[in-house]
């Protein structure tokens, strides 16, 4: 592991290296700290640029723009009350109390050190973890691979808040478009509807492309979104929050565990992690229960340890089983795939200086976030304030014009106009597109590993059910879809026997 | 549209989807491996389920009103910028990436410009528009070209000319 880690410093410490890291973390902390604008954006841009870069540097740089971006949605938070990013929507609660009371610096000194106090060890334990279950996940046969995605789908689903069909609805829609193109177990064309354009389906990057960045900007602009003007706030330099931290010490420990447990489980992320985190500690306070929500450090603390502890937490499952919890670790196995590099349990053996790059890079990462933050504290003001005339257009190219080489011909922006419209027609219908995405990545891999599932067992669909891994997933998945209906329909009853009584 | 009718064109949509999906698998040939359940598994279990959720959606459609996802006003301006990306598709299959870059910049940031800076005059708007489409136009071009040597479209009228 030691030989691995002092290669991959070798190769980030170049120029090259440190400068995409660095350039990496500027733009994370910039899109992160934007409102409505994610890293998720910035990385989806420029994943079909990474065609034409060294695989390291790209994966360097994608890793740097994700600690980046995770960190600096607490900036438009404390400052303005407009969470930069969905992770940092708890710390609008007690951050920009302080704010509105003129101390800005003590939440934003926390944040940044929470910040990084919750990515550093999160990708300690992701380094720890994700060989140990990598050598579980190579003894795995098709059928446990198949009701891990099974499961994964599941919890993400139950996300669909009070909607379940709608959501089961886009992994029906899904499963439909990934079906057009290659049969991933004999290669045979399948709907493709006689286009030679179809020959190779949807890539997941067009619908990315078009679902997040072309969707985002064209919704900003249909709601008027301004520029925030965050230019009369005045932020001194950092402050070491030691005092704080100290006083703090065990729900730091507790938001760490909260947000790395769940940034490993597929799907929730780190919005859920931080509200998870919040409402658990102040729920745990009762000394300062008043203070909560009017300015209580411990609601800075919580949410901005808890969001940066998923990231470690995420890449478990990505680069131990080959499964990504979110579609930001679809990207990052978007760019091992663009460049050859096969993902699941045998990455750990075929390409060890890949994934412990990735780690010494995210560690890097986090080092330089932290600086960055600390040193350029006092023009976080002037980070959020970025006018959007600016901003959009050049992101709008770009994705265009990477959507055209991702294909490398138009039919690659056809599909990017169309999942835009796609996007469009789901959210106004009310279809959920984050169990959309999620199936999409898992499609392929789900559909290969029944089949092959079917194709090696003796005993038919019933091998699924009775090899014990492969059933836990599957108990797992359906207990999560039947809590997620059963559990609504008793809180609607109850509140119509309660509405009842009233009257 | 009220939630309820609106919920049942959505029952209506995926049930249509559902019945092109399932008309085109039926249509495939299907050769199969011993103990393999063929090509058409998979898109015959996505049109069970979507088909499945649009019945559902129409039995039990949502009654509860929800927030207006666009207004009638929102929804133009939406289609305006749509025109826009659409417009992007032609001129780069037109005239190449070389002008296209460079207009679609200038008209995005024209457009957004009335959010970001409202009392700007017209002549200044279109000004600073200009020198940014040109000079982020240059960027682009210098990366994807020089610094990245892609191919992109050089733009199929000029060839037609060029014949």
């Amino acid at each position: 592991m030691w030989q691995y880690i002092l290669e991959s410093l070798q190769e980030l410490a170049s120029v090259t290296g440190v400068l995409y890291i660095l350039l990496g973390s500027i733009v994370g902390l910039l899109f992160g700290s934007l409102p409505g604008l994610a890293g998720g954006t910035v990385m989806v841009m420029l994943l079909p640029i990474t065609y034409k870069m060294n695989p390291v540097l790209a994966l360097a740089l994608f890793i740097s723009i994700h600690i980046g971006s995770t960190s600096g949605g607490c900036i438009g938070s404390i400052l303005l009350g407009i969470p930069g990013t969905s992770s940092s929507m708890a710390t609008v609660w007690d951050g920009y109390e302080f704010t509105k009371q003129g101390d800005p610096v003590r939440p934003l000194s926390v944040a940044v050190v929470c910040n990084f106090i919750g990515t550093l060890p999160s990708i300690l334990i992701a380094m720890a973890a994700a060989k140990f279950l990598a050598d579980w996940g190579v003894k795995l046969g098709p059928w446990e691979y198949a009701a891990m995605c099974f499961c994964a789908v599941a919890m993400v689903v139950g996300l669909s808040e009070g909607n379940l069909v709608k959501g089961i609805a886009g992994v029906g829609l899904a499963i439909l478009l990934c079906s057009i193109g290659p049969d991933p177990i004999s290669g045979r064309m399948r709907l493709t509807f006689g286009s030679m354009y179809l020959y190779d389906g949807f890539n997941i990057i067009n619908i990315m492309l078009g679902m997040f960045a072309a969707k985002i900007i064209l919704l900003e602009y249909a709601r008027r979104s301004k520029t925030s003007d965050a230019s009369k706030i005045k932020v001194r330099g950092f402050k070491w929050p030691g005092k704080d931290i100290a006083d703090n010490f065990g729900n730091l420990v507790r938001s760490f565990l909260t947000g790395a447990f769940i940034g490993f489980l597929p799907g929730l992320g780190a919005p859920t992690s931080t509200v998870i985190a919040y409402s658990n500690e102040r729920n745990l306070d009762r000394k300062h229960k008043e203070l909560w929500g009017h300015g209580h450090i411990g609601g800075v603390i919580a949410p901005e340890v808890a969001n940066n502890a998923g990231i470690g937490g995420a890449m478990i499952p990505m680069l131990a089983l080959g499964i990504p919890g979110d579609a930001i670790m679809v990207q990052f196995l978007a760019v091992m795939s663009i460049h050859g590099v096969q993902s699941g349990p045998m990455l750990m053996t075929t390409n060890p200086e890949m994934v412990y790059m990735l780690y010494t890079a995210a560690i890097i990462a986090a080092i330089f976030v932290l600086a960055v933050e600390v040193g350029g504290m006092p023009l976080f003001p002037k980070f959020i304030s970025m006018p959007y005339h600016f901003l959009y257009p050049a992101i709008i190219v770009i994705s265009f014009v990477g959507a055209y080489m991702t294909a490398g011909n138009l039919m690659g922006v056809i599909v990017t106009l169309c999942a835009c419209l796609l996007g469009l027609g789901m959210d106004y219908f009310g279809v959920p597109t984050t169990p959309f995405i999620m199936m999409f990545i898992l499609s392929s891999l789900l559909e290969k590993n029944i089949r092959q599932g079917l194709n090696y067992s003796f005993n038919g669909v019933s091998d699924f059910f009775t090899r014990p891994v492969s059933l836990a997933f599957i108990v797992v998945g359906v207990v999560v879809l039947v809590l997620h209906t059963v559990l609504p329909a008793i809180k609607a009853s109850k509140a119509k026997k309660a509405a009842a009584q009233e009257e | 549209m009220n939630a309820k009718t609106k919920d049942r064109l959505l029952g209506i949509i995926l049930l249509l989807i559902s019945l092109f999906f399932f008309y085109f698998t039926m249509q495939q040939e299907s050769p199969r491996f011993e103990g393999d359940p063929g090509p058409k598994m998979f898109p015959l279990v996505g049109c069970v389920i979507t088909a499945v959720c649009g019945v559902l959606t129409i039995v039990h459609p949502e009654k509860k009103e929800g927030k207006t996802y666009l207004t009638r006003e929102e929804f133009i301006r939406a289609a305006k910028l749509f025109g826009l990306y659409a417009a992007f598709l032609l001129l780069i299959w037109g005239v190449g990436f070389m002008i296209t870059a460079p207009v679609l910049l200038f008209a995005i940031s024209y457009l957004f410009s009335f959010e970001s800076r409202p009392d700007d005059p017209t002549g200044k708007r279109i000004l600073r528009s200009a020198i940014y489409a040109i000079i982020v136009g240059a960027a682009l071009y210098l990366l994807y070209v020089t610094a990245l040597q892609t191919q992109l479209p050089k733009g199929a009228l000029w060839q037609l000319f060029k014949k």
